[in-house]
């Protein structure tokens, strides 16, 4: 078998995993059934084995980490939201209805990795550079926080319906849910806030400016600023939390928007990224 | 006047005001990475409004030079003059938060409260209170914001951008080089203040090939020490700091002498065009030469090259030359290839706001984090004397996400009741 054919292979295997965690942890939420919400847990770790390897393998065969094609970075980013998702179910078991929602997207965006091309890429030279480091891992995370917020937003809505079903009875609170929305798209307004910051201060030692107007850094800012207008108008207007939790998806959608579609369509400067 | 300036106060402090100017700024940017702009600074645009009716629609309305219109620089004027109110106002609201407040202050404004009755007890009134700072979080972080615009204001009047291409070992003259520029309205253009000798590249490959590093020694005309200029390590010279960009190829020091006239020095900068590396040069009249040359393999740059000599469209000449080949032309002429070196791109500027922008850049990093990363929780203890005993009320505020304290505010009270009790019993004794 091939380096990548194994590759391939564990990305698969762990997908299976995280679909059966997944719906063990739909049987958890909806059904109350405690057994499946523990046993979850641990597929979910089982699935992180072969996603672990599968990204090592790719590192050393390529030569640097998860943050040049679309497959890399989609595979690296969910397993974050994985490792983020088992994380809230060790510490908080009473959020796992949050999991509903987070791990399709991570599962969904793994398959869409493993449907595009593979071809490795050498490094471009302005990527030997310390604020690579801050500026990919802190993207990561804040992809993970906004995710979580998403998901918050998502179990709201269900759970404010008129006719609630039964089992949002086990979600948590409504002011709870609401406090998650805003604590998650607070944390990751922090992390994005750094990527761009690491970001301006690595185009300033590479490209001899700190701020461009290049395709991907005005749709980075563009969503930064979504984030903060959804955090003002939640606080100036004191709007409903649904419709907190509406604006949230909404920044979400923008964030996928800016952080997977853009950089596929438009001319950047960083042509090296996902394309 | 006075009620003038109170009424422009409060406008700019509306949350409506403040609204609008966020959603503003983030239309008018995402607009300007999405339609096509004029000038180098325009992003990237979507194909479709390359469609000539949306072109001129486009144009009619500025859409084609956001940045620099007006309602643009009208929203970051205002947005500036409303961060201005507000970062005074935060702060001065978290200065007078800094203090510990008086238990009876927490319970009025808890979102957490319970009593129970104790017997007789020594305990007093006492608030425990966590991330004093918190509330400082908010004003840093629009302070830094505002740092960030004044800085982007300070770079569009007096920054000074250039660029240019310089062969190896050249010397970079200051009254000559860097003719691409572009500089703020205030700015004067950019000029280096001595010229600067570029020693040999040192370029680095990947095994496949592609480029991973480039560098070059670059000495002063000054007595002062040869320095190193490279990808990603930037060289400052007094106020203009100099890059290095990933481009490279080859320079071709051509001389031709024509049949009648006199001998031409020039230097043709080969470009990367697919496989090949390729440069046209004018040589007055209708005669050009066109260069080519295939890259080597694994992108290395090749040691021939073949040059065209066209004459009125039609091919006068063609032939393969290395370094050092001289050709006599059919027509009396000679060309001759005199060396074949390598280029690099550096660019260079001149830009007052990188200070202000990197602390501008910091406050932001500092205070978005302690706005959600420290919030502010009080927990007091009151106690009433009561006919039976004493009642003890416990109390918690959180400034931020009230609901998640829940588990925090349980704790707190076991806590004061474990604690009530223990000191019950050593009452008792
Ligand atoms: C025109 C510029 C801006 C003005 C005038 C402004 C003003 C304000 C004001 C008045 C508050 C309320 C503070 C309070 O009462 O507690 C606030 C909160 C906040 N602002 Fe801004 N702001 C601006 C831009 C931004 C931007 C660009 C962001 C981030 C992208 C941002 C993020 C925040 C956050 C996260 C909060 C706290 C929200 C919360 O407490 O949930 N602001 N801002």
């Amino acid at each position: 078998m091939t380096g990548f054919a194994l590759e391939v292979t564990l990305h698969w295997l762990a997908t299976g995993l995280y679909i059966v965690a997944t719906l063990l942890l739909a049987a958890g939420a909806v059904f109350g059934k405690d057994r499946a919400r523990r046993l979850c847990r641990l597929v979910y770790l089982a699935g992180l084995m072969p996603h672990t390897a599968a990204l090592a393998l790719r590192w050393v065969e390529s030569g640097h980490g998860p943050y040049i094609l679309r497959y890399e970075v989609l595979s690296a980013n969910a397993y974050l939201a994985v490792v983020g998702l088992l994380l809230l179910l060790w510490r908080r078991p009473a959020w796992s209805a949050l999991g509903l929602f987070a791990a399709p997207v991570a599962i969904v965006a793994i398959a869409v990795g493993l449907f595009s091309n593979p071809q490795m890429r050498e490094l471009p030279p302005t990527f030997r550079s310390v604020w690579l480091i801050f500026h990919i891992s802190f993207a990561k995370v804040s992809a993970v926080s906004f995710l979580l917020s998403m998901a918050s937003s998502a179990v709201l809505l269900l759970r404010q319906r008129p006719q609630p079903s039964a089992w949002m009875e086990r979600a948590p609170a409504g002011p709870v849910l609401d406090a998650l929305v805003v604590r998650f798209a607070g944390f990751g307004l922090i992390f994005w806030t750094v990527t761009i910051a690491a970001g301006s201060v690595w185009a300033n030692q590479s490209w001899g400016r700190y701020w461009g107007w290049d395709a991907i850094e005005t749709w980075s800012f563009v969503s930064w600023l979504i984030y903060g207008a959804f955090l003002h108008a939640r606080l100036f207007f004191r709007t409903r939390p649904s419709v907190t939790a509406w604006m949230s998806i909404g920044a979400f959608s923008l964030f996928v928007l800016t952080a997977l579609v853009i950089p596929i369509v438009l001319p950047s400067i960083h042509s090296a990224y996902m394309q | 006047m006075r009620a003038l300036f109170t009424r422009l106060r409060r406008f700019l402090r509306s949350p409506r005001t403040i609204t609008v100017e966020l959603v503003g700024v983030g239309t008018l940017s995402a607009l300007t990475a999405a339609v096509p702009q004029q000038g180098s600074s325009s992003a990237g645009s979507f194909p479709v409004f390359e469609h000539p009716t949306l072109a001129r629609l486009i144009q009619l309305l500025g859409l084609d030079r956001i940045l620099h219109g007006i309602p643009f620089l009208a929203l970051l004027l205002l947005s500036m003059g409303s961060l201005l109110l507000v970062v005074v106002e935060l702060a001065r609201r978290a200065i007078r938060e800094l203090p510990v407040p008086e238990p009876e202050a927490v319970l009025r404004r808890a979102q957490f409260r319970e009593s129970f009755a104790i017997g007789e007890s020594a305990a007093k009134p006492r608030v425990e209170m966590s991330g004093r700072f918190g509330a400082l979080g908010l004003p840093v972080f629009h302070l830094g914001l505002l740092a960030l615009m004044a800085a982007g204001a300070l770079r569009a009047l007096y920054g000074a951008e250039a660029g240019d291409r310089f062969y190896e070992g050249e010397r970079i003259d200051p009254a000559t080089s860097f003719s691409q520029q572009s500089q703020g309205a205030l700015a004067r253009p950019f000029r280096l203040s001595e010229p600067l000798t570029l020693g040999s590249f040192r370029v680095e490959r990947h095994p496949k090939g592609g480029l991973s590093a480039i560098s070059t020694p670059v000495a002063p005309a000054s007595a002062g020490a040869e320095r190193r200029l490279a990808i990603n390590d930037p060289l400052r010279v007094e106020d203009a700091v100099l890059y290095v960009v990933p481009r490279i190829g080859l320079a071709a020091f051509v001389v031709f002498t024509p049949a009648q006239g006199p001998e031409r020095r020039e230097v043709a900068f080969l470009v990367p065009a697919g496989a090949h590396l390729e440069a046209d040069m004018p040589l007055g009249g209708e005669a050009a030469l066109r260069l080519s040359a295939l890259a080597g393999e694994r992108s290395l740059l090749p040691d021939s090259l073949e040059l065209r000599l066209i004459r009125g469209g039609v091919l006068a000449y063609a032939g393969v030359f290395s370094p050092g080949d001289s050709v006599a032309l059919p027509d009396g002429g000679r060309l001759a290839l005199a060396d074949l070196r390598q280029w690099i791109d550096i660019e260079a500027h001149r830009d007052p706001s990188v200070g202000l922008a990197m602390a501008g850049l910091a406050l932001v990093i500092l205070g978005i984090a302690g706005t959600f990363l420290v919030t502010r929780v009080e927990r007091a203890v009151l106690v009433e004397k009561t006919a039976q005993g004493h009642r003890v009320t416990v109390a918690l505020r959180a400034q931020r996400f009230a609901p998640l304290y829940e588990e925090a505010f349980k704790a707190f009270l076991a806590r004061v009741r474990a604690e009530m009790a223990a000191g019950a019993e050593v009452a008792d004794r």
